[in-house]
């Protein structure tokens, strides 16, 4: 199977990670014709109303029955609890005329879940190898990342305000990145709503950290409405100056070129 | 195996891949349609013709696009070498070989069987359930070479598969009453869980039909499909090796497993037993079996259980001196499952030596409890402390109280060795002693040691007792 680009967003909480993952995932939408999965790796799952997707069920629900399943002795005694629970995630995948969408959530109740979190990397790793990119919106935690296998090809998108503690998290999340031996091909900032007269300064200070300091989105009002009218993304006008910020920002990855796409992937 | 008259390739660079919703042509079965099933039957040589393909209802090419389909597939085989308990292994290769085709995608199992094939291979030509057939068959017959004869049939007829529906779930619920007879003795593997070596360097999980891992969610059949999959992943083989003493699950192949893996620090374990050569404990464990000294019998508490057990400990501070890959004599982490097997710590006396277990955990094992004990173990609405405990041992006539005037006379020959010579204690070999009271934590071993004292006091502190 070809090579596959996963695109982890992280980031404090509150510095816009979800409305940067629907930017972008409207962006890879509409200029190329990858195959796109969404998954959103935070439990209190934003994603699914920022993109209009219902969600029934997250994973962590199912992981959460199985476990209890489990303890209960429902399970079919000869049957291996790896295929049931493949079966299951795949069925809470949201499929989408354009993408698909797979909630995390959280799993709830005691017990020991090393079993169950085993299986659901593997799964999660046989899933995001059929589409040409796969899209996550992680939590403001970074428990997800040691939870990962680095079979792919990694990008790391960190979203940062104008705060300190936006800074000092982006900092915190490249260290463990390395920590945990993700090998992300690149480890990239945004900045989110940053007042344009800080932008100097905060690009020194990303830069004196060594980290690669890509784009800004500006601040724009007609997201906040959707936002608080609790509509979809696509329902922002084309020329709308976040989107525009962030076609480029796509553009700067080269996720929008076939060239630089192959490039990233390592395949020259 | 040539595959060049198929329409799709073949192989296995197709597991894993998915169809999705929008490129699907048609679906069998899945979660939209209520009846569904795969089954694999050992038949007797006349039963089968070989390589015969039937499909009964509309083919794929009678199918509309985008359809959601009522879908069986039967496979039956013969051989001489064929028997029923293989139809368990044979069906899940159905899952493997769908998966092999091109654009052709298949999960779980059993009733729940979910395939879709893609517009794409559709469009290629594979229009037909017969080229399903003819995959099936070759790699069945190449793979597996106790077939002598297979045929495949499929069902879409709706009528049809109402009709065969039962006999396949009672096919499937008598595998299962097989299984979950299944005895350490009929096979010649184990798996073993190194899942946990992060919290627990030393640990190794042993996994047999009838010892489900400590933390419960891992069964024999769980670790032959991992190990399948993925046989050098956590998840492995242990062969079993040759037997030392089954009644103790003694094995060469799991000392072996356990030096290896635990770099010598645990070389020899008793499968089925919580004092000696005990099963090493992680973290995860689901419950703890801990001796209760003053009756010379085991308790068990479960993670869930709030407040203190019996002997005034709760479930956290006993995990921590159950915990950590070790072997404890007395502290042992299990699972609930295992306390549904019959070979539940059989070396310890099994349910004849457990005293105490919490009320919830009584009632989810209790039909596995034999008769004769199960009203004699008393829970935590009966007795709250040890000397209640005691009492109603006595008055219930549990069998561990023989057990006590066993162990009265031997308290006496050991008061008489203390007096002898010139009053130094010779302990030859190997002499353990916990201190500080049931779950103190600290193990002190004396190897060939001469103790001088003039006066040795070791009294029991009663907990809630303060230090004099």
């Amino acid at each position: 199977m070809r090579e596959k680009l996963v695109i982890s967003v992280s980031g404090k909480g509150g510095t816009g990670k979800t409305t940067f993952t629907a930017l972008l995932s409207r962006v890879l939408l509409s200029k190329t014709k990858r195959s796109l999965l969404l998954v959103d790796a935070d439990p209190v799952m934003n994603l699914p109303r920022a993109l209009g997707v219902d969600i029934s069920k997250s994973v962590g629900d199912i992981a959460t029955e199985i476990r209890r399943k489990i303890d209960n002795g429902e399970l079919p005694a000869s049957a291996a609890k790896q295929d049931i629970f493949e079966g299951e995630i795949f069925e809470s995948l949201v499929e989408g005329e354009q993408f698909d969408l797979l909630a995390m959530g959280r799993t709830e109740g005691e017990g020991c879940y090393c079993y169950v979190n085993r299986l659901l990397t593997q799964i999660l790793d046989r899933l995001t190898s059929n589409y040409d990119i796969t899209l996550m919106d992680m939590s403001a935690g970074l428990e997800h990342f040691s939870r990962r296998t680095n079979r792919n090809v990694d990008v790391l998108i960190i979203v940062i305000d104008s705060s300190r503690a936006a800074f000092e998290a982006a900092i915190r999340i490249r260290d463990l990145a390395k920590e945990v031996h993700i090998d992300f091909k690149r480890i990239l900032v945004i900045a989110n709503r940053v007042p344009e007269s800080l932008i100097p300064l905060l690009s020194k200070g990303l830069e004196e950290n060594g980290l690669d300091f890509i784009g800004t989105v500006p601040e724009d009002d007609k997201i906040a409405e959707l936002n608080y009218l609790g509509k979809p993304i696509f329902e922002l006008p084309d020329s709308s100056p976040s989107l525009n910020a962030v076609t480029e920002i796509a553009e700067g990855i080269g996720l929008l070129d076939e060239v630089t796409m192959m490039k990233l992937l390592g395949i020259e | 195996m040539s595959f060049d008259d198929l329409p799709v390739d073949v192989g296995v660079i197709y597991e894993g891949e998915r169809v999705r919703g929008k490129d699907m042509f048609v679906e069998l079965g899945g979660p939209k349609i209520e009846k569904k099933f795969e089954l694999a039957l050992a038949r007797s040589m006349d039963e089968v013709e070989d390589e015969r393909i039937t499909i009964i209802g509309p083919d794929l090419k009678d199918m509309k696009e985008g359809s959601y389909n009522p879908f069986a597939i039967l496979v039956e085989v013969a051989g001489n070498e064929i028997e029923p308990d293989l139809e368990g292994v044979i069906e899940r290769r159905i899952h493997e070989y769908v998966n092999f085709i091109e654009g052709m995608m298949h999960l779980n199992q059993r009733y729940d069987i979910w395939i879709r094939l893609s517009k794409k291979s559709f469009e290629k030509g594979f229009n037909s359930l017969e080229y399903l057939g003819k995959v099936l068959i070759r790699l069945f017959k190449s793979e597996m070479s106790i077939i002598e004869k297979i045929q495949v049939t499929f069902i879409t007829d709706a009528k049809e598969l109402e009709n065969r529906y039962d006999e396949a779930v009672n096919r499937y619920n008598e595998r299962d009453a097989r299984a979950r007879g299944l005895k350490d003795e009929d096979v010649d593997t184990f798996y073993g869980c190194s899942l946990c070596q992060s919290f627990a360097p030393t640990h190794v999980c042993t996994i047999t039909p009838q010892r489900y891992a400590n933390c419960g969610a891992i069964s024999w059949f769980d670790g032959r499909a991992a190990a399948r999959v993925d046989p050098k992943g956590p998840l492995y083989e242990i062969p079993k090796g040759e037997t030392i003493d089954d009644f103790r699950g003694e094995y060469t192949g799991v000392n072996q497993i356990y030096a290896e893996k635990s770099l010598g620090k645990v070389k020899e374990v008793s499968l089925y037993s919580a004092f000696e050569k005990p099963h090493t404990s992680c973290g995860c464990f689901e419950a703890i079996a801990f001796v209760i000294p003053e009756v010379d019998g085991l308790g068990i508490v479960h993670r869930d259980f709030k407040g203190e057990a019996v002997n005034g400990l709760t479930f956290s501070s006993m995990a921590d001196t159950t915990a950590g890959g070790r072997q404890v004599p007395g502290f042992h982490g299990i699972s609930i499952e295992y306390m549904r097997s019959t070979k539940f710590l059989q070396v310890d006396g099994g349910w004849e030596r457990i005293v105490w277990i919490p009320e919830p955990i009584k009632k989810r094992v209790l039909e596995f409890i034999p008769e004769h004990v199960r009203d004699k173990i008393p829970t935590e609405n009966d007795v709250t402390t040890i000397s209640e405990l005691k009492e109603f041992l006595k008055t219930h006539d549990h069998p561990v109280v023989n057990r006590w005037t066993e162990l009265e006379a031997e308290e006496e020959t050991a008061a008489q060795v203390a007096t002898s010579e010139d009053g130094a204690v010779m302990v030859p070999g190997e002499f353990t002693a916990m201190v500080g009271g049931v779950g103190g934590g600290i193990e002190i071993i004396f190897k060939n040691a001469r103790i001088y004292a003039e006066k040795v006091i070791i009294r029991r502190k009663v907990a809630g007792e303060k230090r004099k």
